[in-house]
């Protein structure tokens, strides 16, 4: 592959002979290698080779806007010699204008390591075609002197539905501070974050909680991140990832239905709290009225972020239709739907019985207590058949009944 | 020459060079060549490993053990490794080359399902058949032993079973292997079985089954023997009998829960009361028929806990139709209701979905728990107890004083304030064997004597029969004291009876000398739970003995029936219960008669067949019952011969217009001699029969201990493998 050609020279070309010369016969990488310049002494500075040299055939180029012709007029166009029978690409050996002559292609300055594989160059950087590209180390026509402009790319400036806009992400060179960068969650706006505008050369700042909150501040505290965002999903790419998958039964409930099983916490059994009774009152397993909605205990949202849905604490809060109150600390209900009854949330389907809401027969009214289950239809023939069983109506699954329906059917 | 010139001429026409043709096809294969010289003999090998030292027969005592080590399911392949041994730990050789005996196997593998809960379900075995008969099939869970075996440290009894069916595990499930190992040694087949619980994966095993237990079902049944006692333990049983297999002569179900509710209450089930056998075909080549329509549960078979326990022992208060109408299988849910059945009370159902809501476990209108707690075993029952203090004025020809104490649940009891529904005191003796009984009514209907309070506060009083219930004139040495009775409301409501309590008192001796104790009332119990006798009103076995005497035949209740000549049996009680559990192993009928006894209106009375008893152990066990070696011969000096009666119908029929006979007297009177009665009342072959008459001398003497005392050639003990 031909090495570039450089330039023809525009200014004093018997210094840039001299600088050529020194920069063809010595390469500050290997000091050791100075008999590799013989003939230098005398025509460049003694420095020219010296990476802390004022006189370093680097500096020496950039003050004289990169202009390799003069280097070229000495040791050839192909700086592999020329005149000076002294070749540059002796220590510049994959070439003079490529980037490794002056930056590692993953520099390990600062917080670069920190983000190289984690994010492209072109994140932060605009990124040249070739070394003499506008505005890389030339700018119109002049030398354009590190450090290198910050230019922030797709992500920093990343607006997703469910952040905070924000400010512009910017880079101050003065303080090393990035800000309004979505990477570092500083668009997302949530003063619980540690340190969302992070400093260059500092660490530590890219911790469970420098971003965001742990948890951020619109959530609750001691809510494990897992019961609502996979542990398996992409994190800081612009999604926010609730749930297993889509809908209600992300995060609980199943395919069929959004109640649990399963709960947040991935619970299945009936045992645990946040499974409970859920499907016996969604499907009305026992029959004793028709299947009743989430919005009978919940306020159902209407999309994840709806006010009151996951913006507090879980567990969910019961807002029991008619009144009535859920008692957590035993996982009990106390409410019109079960008359004088308790029923333990998780106690199972024998909770529910003919005498657990009322007695058999209720006290008072006209009821006598020689009253038998099948006399009931005597009085409440909407309610029960002849054999004392709840009449039920409509398609599977949408059934209604006159029996706890909140309203006496007499 | 010309010819030749014509050849060279041919020669160079055909030797003239034309475009190449195509390969010809190869030609066939030549024939084999001869064999070559024998090579040079090679160099002597080195010298080869050692090898295994052959083992040595070793020596074991009888019996089986088998403990199974690990199972895992890989590739479709499942193995499980095992380890047999003596009841000593003794390894066991396989083949019964190295020990006695040669060990043969089953086994069986099993998933377990389980619910929402993690509660576990029933079982699927990978292991089937599928058992045809006519053009029905059923599948049918099995056994295996067609794999192959692999001897893993044969000098420890240690091997492993690769089976044959290929095993595609179901994930996230309990696994449980199987094993049925049976020995053949000095003539008899010894068994016993084990399980082992495991996950495929490799997992700890969260989820087991146990429904009933080996502990509980041995109170009855001492060694659990299914299928001819290949199989020990319900753990294996429910591999097997679960909803997966049916018997497909009858249609029945035989998963357990069915099949075992239906067994125990056989007799009992509304469609063997209608007239419908409860069959079950023995599957694979056996055919056999077992019909379990005989069988009595010996206690309320309301009290399930007498089965269930274990981990899941409360399940079967879950109300669960399968469950249910396997006990009440004359219920139906679907309307029209089949002939025979009668419609549930709570009308129709569409599925168990709803059942809670009225047999919850416990509560509404019939919680599972509620119903099936019958009084007998509710621990909320008033317990009744009498405590039997002194007797008193017991000499030849005194009307006895008893003075006992009163309680009940432990507080006593002013029974002239808060009279019992019966009491009632049973003197018999001698003490020796009781020969004699008579009762006086203390309260209740027929009450006499005196009954007075000593302390009424505690509970003490004193009775004294009238004189008819004196001490007889020629009684001697000492007599025993019982009494029975209950608690009851009206007729119509439960007995809460007392369990009957005995005192010996002295009538000649200086000081009492109880009956010798035969049975171990709590051995009874272990199987019959809470015995009980007469409807109810007699409790515990010991007072049974004070009526159920030697002199006591069933001539009360024996049916009666004009121009009939009977031989009533004796009620004593160590021919009578003998009898009564050896049942359908008897060779001779064996009927009692029952309660109500025979009337004019029902001359026939009621005859209970007890020929048909199925007792659930083994019948040779006379330790089930038996106080220690109270079975051994000889008998106690003092145990007297048994009584039975030939009756003699005087009566013609045509003399009333009823058929029972009023005229009945003894017409033979039939002392059988002690040892040969109570030998003979299970051993009730007549040539055995024959046997104890022909070693018994004509003054009764009995010779029996000759040849089956301790330590004889025939000890009782021996003979019956105890």
């Amino acid at each position: 592959m031909p090495r570039p050609r450089v330039g023809a020279g525009r200014r004093d070309r018997s210094r840039a002979l001299i600088v050529l010369g020194l920069l063809a016969l010595s390469c500050a990488e290997e000091r050791e290698r100075e008999d590799a310049c013989p003939g230098c002494d005398g025509i460049h500075p003694a420095g020219i080779n010296d990476p802390a040299s004022d006189d370093f055939h680097g500096r020496e180029l950039e003050r004289r806007d990169w202009d390799f012709a003069l280097c070229a007029s000495c040791h050839g166009a192909e700086l592999d010699g020329g005149a000076a029978a002294v070749s540059c690409v002796g220590c510049h050996q994959d070439g003079v204008t490529t980037c490794a002559t002056c930056h590692d292609a993953e520099p390990e300055t600062a917080a670069h390591p920190a983000h190289v594989g984690n994010a492209s160059c072109a994140e932060c950087h605009q990124v040249p075609d070739r070394w003499d590209a506008e505005g890389h180390i030339l700018r119109d026509g002049r030398a354009d002197s590190a450090p290198a402009e910050v230019t922030f790319g797709e992500a920093a400036r990343r607006r997703p539905d469910f952040a905070a806009a924000g400010d512009p992400p910017s880079y101050d060179p003065d303080t090393g501070a990035c800000s309004g960068v979505y990477c570092h969650g500083d668009s997302l706006g949530d003063p619980a974050a540690a340190t969302p505008r992070p400093v260059w050369t500092a660490s530590g700042q890219a911790e469970c909680g420098s971003c965001h909150g742990d948890p951020p501040a619109s959530h609750a505290a001691g809510t494990p991140c897992a019961t609502c965002h996979p542990t398996d999903a992409p994190h800081i790419d612009g999604a926010l990832a609730i749930g297993t998958g889509g809908g209600c039964s992300g995060c609980h409930g199943s395919e069929d239905s959004p109640a649990p099983p399963r709960d947040l916490s991935g619970n299945t059994s009936r045992l645990a709290i946040g499974v409970g009774a859920h499907r016996g009152h969604l499907e009305a397993r026992l029959a004793l009225r028709g299947p009743m909605p989430c919005s009978s205990c919940h306020q159902v949202p209407d999309e994840t972020t709806s006010p009151g849905h996951i913006d507090s604490a879980s567990p969910a809060e019961v807002t029991l239709v008619g009144g009535g109150t859920w008692t957590r600390a035993d996982a009990t209900c106390s409410s019109w739907c079960h008359g004088d009854g308790q029923p333990i949330w998780t106690g199972g389907a024998g909770q529910v019985s003919c005498g657990s809401c009322h007695g058999i027969p209720p006290a008072g009214g006209s009821h006598t207590p020689d009253m038998e289950l099948t006399d009931c239809a005597g009085c409440h023939p909407a309610t029960v058949d002849d054999f004392g069983n709840i009449l039920r109506s409509g398609p599977p699954g949408a059934e209604t009944s006159e029996h706890m329906d909140g309203s006496l059917d007499l | 020459m010309r010819v030749f010139g014509m050849v060279t001429l041919l020669g160079l026409v055909c030797s003239c060079e034309g475009p190449a043709g195509p390969a010809g096809p190869s030609g066939d294969e030549g024939p084999t060549g001869d064999d070559g010289e024998p090579g040079e003999p090679g160099e002597p090998g080195g010298p080869g490993d050692d090898g295994d030292t052959p083992l040595a027969p070793w020596l074991t005592a009888p019996g089986i053990e088998v403990e199974i080590q690990s199972a895992s399911i890989s590739g479709g392949v499942a193995t499980v490794t095992y380890r047999i041994a003596d009841p000593n730990g003794v390894p066991l050789d396989r083949t019964g080359l190295l020990t006695d005996g040669m060990v043969g196997s089953a086994f069986t593998l099993a998933w377990l399902d389980e619910d929402d809960d993690n509660e576990p379900l029933q079982y699927t075995s990978y292991i089937t058949r599928v058992q045809t008969v006519g053009e029905v099939s059923a599948v049918q869970a099995t056994s295996e032993s067609t794999g192959t075996f692999e001897a893993v440290d044969r000098a420890d009894g240690i091997y492993r079973y690769t089976f044959a069916a290929t095993v595609t595990p179901e994930a996230g499930r309990t696994h449980t292997v199987g094993i049925a190992a049976s020995r053949a040694h000095e003539g008899e087949t010894v068994r016993t079985s084990a399980v082992h619980h495991f996950m495929p994966d490799g997992a700890r095993v969260a989820t087991t089954r146990e429904v009933v237990n080996d502990e509980s079902c041995s109170t009855c049944h001492g060694e659990i023997e299914g299928h001819g006692g290949r199989y020990t333990t319900t753990a294996m049983c429910v591999m097997c009998h679960s909803p997966q297999t049916s018997d497909p002569n009858t249609g029945n179900s035989v998963d357990f829960k069915v099949m075992i509710h239906k067994i125990h209450r056989g007799a009992s089930l509304p469609s063997v009361i209608g007239g419908d056998p409860y069959v079950i075909v023995g599957g694979g080549s056996n055919n056999t028929t077992h019909d379990y329509s005989t069988v009595h549960f010996p206690q309320g078979i309301a009290r399930c806990d007498s089965c269930h326990a274990g981990e899941q022992g409360v399940f079967w208060q879950d109300a669960e139709r399968v469950a249910c109408v396997s006990c009440h299988d004359n219920i139906a849910f679907s309307t029209p209701v089949p002939e025979g059945m009668v419609l549930h009370s709570g009308g129709t159902q569409p599925d168990d979905a709803p059942c809670t809501v009225c047999h919850p476990r416990s509560g509404s209108l019939a919680g599972v728990a509620d119903v099936h707690l019958m009084p007998a075993f509710d621990p909320a029952s008033p317990a009744v107890a009498v405590e039997l203090q002194s007797v008193t004025s017991s000499g030849p020809g005194q009307q006895p004083i008893v003075q006992f104490r009163v309680t009940v649940n432990g507080a006593p009891r002013n029974i002239q304030a808060q009279p019992m529904a019966l009491l009632r005191a049973t003197f018999s003796g001698p003490n020796t064997d009781f020969a004699r009984y008579w009762q006086a009514t203390i309260q209740g209907g027929g009450a006499t004597g005196t009954l007075a309070a000593v302390d009424a506060a505690d509970g003490v009083f004193t009775y004294q029969p009238v004189a008819a219930g004196a001490i007889p004139a020629d009684a001697t040495g000492s007599y025993t004291v019982g009494m029975e009775g209950y608690l009851q409301g009206a007729s119509d409501q439960p007995r809460y009876t007392l369990v009957g309590p005995m005192l010996a008192f002295p009538v000649t001796d200086e000081v009492a000398l109880a009956r010798r104790t035969v049975v171990d009332p709590a051995l009874c119990n272990s199987c019959h739970y809470d015995l009980q006798g007469h409807g109810g009103s007699r409790r515990g076995a010991l007072s049974c003995l004070q009526c159920h005497n030697p002199n006591n035949a069933n001539d009360e209740r024996f049916a009666r029936l004009e121009d009939t000549d009977v031989f009533v049996e004796t009620v004593d009680f160590k021919v009578m219960i003998h009898k009564i559990h050896a049942g359908e192993d008897l060779t001779q009928p064996y009927f009692l008669g029952g309660f109500p006894a025979p009337s004019a209106a029902d001359p026939d009375g009621t005859p209970i067949d007890f020929g048909e008893t199925r007792y659930p152990r083994a019948l040779q066990d006379c330790a089930a019952c038996h106080d220690g070696d109270t079975f051994a011969l000889p008998l106690a000096d003092g145990v007297l011969p048994s009584r039975h009666e030939v009756r003699e119908c005087l009566e013609a029929p045509a003399d009333d217009a009823d058929l029972l006979c009023e005229n009945w007297p003894i017409a033979d009177l039939v002392m059988t001699p002690p040892e040969t009665a109570v030998c003979t009342s299970c051993h009730d072959a007549p040539s055995t029969l024959i046997h104890a008459e022909v070693m018994t001398t004509e003054d009764g003497q009995e010779s029996c201990a000759t040849c089956h005392d301790p330590g004889s050639v025939q000890d009782v003990a021996t003979v019956h493998g105890l």
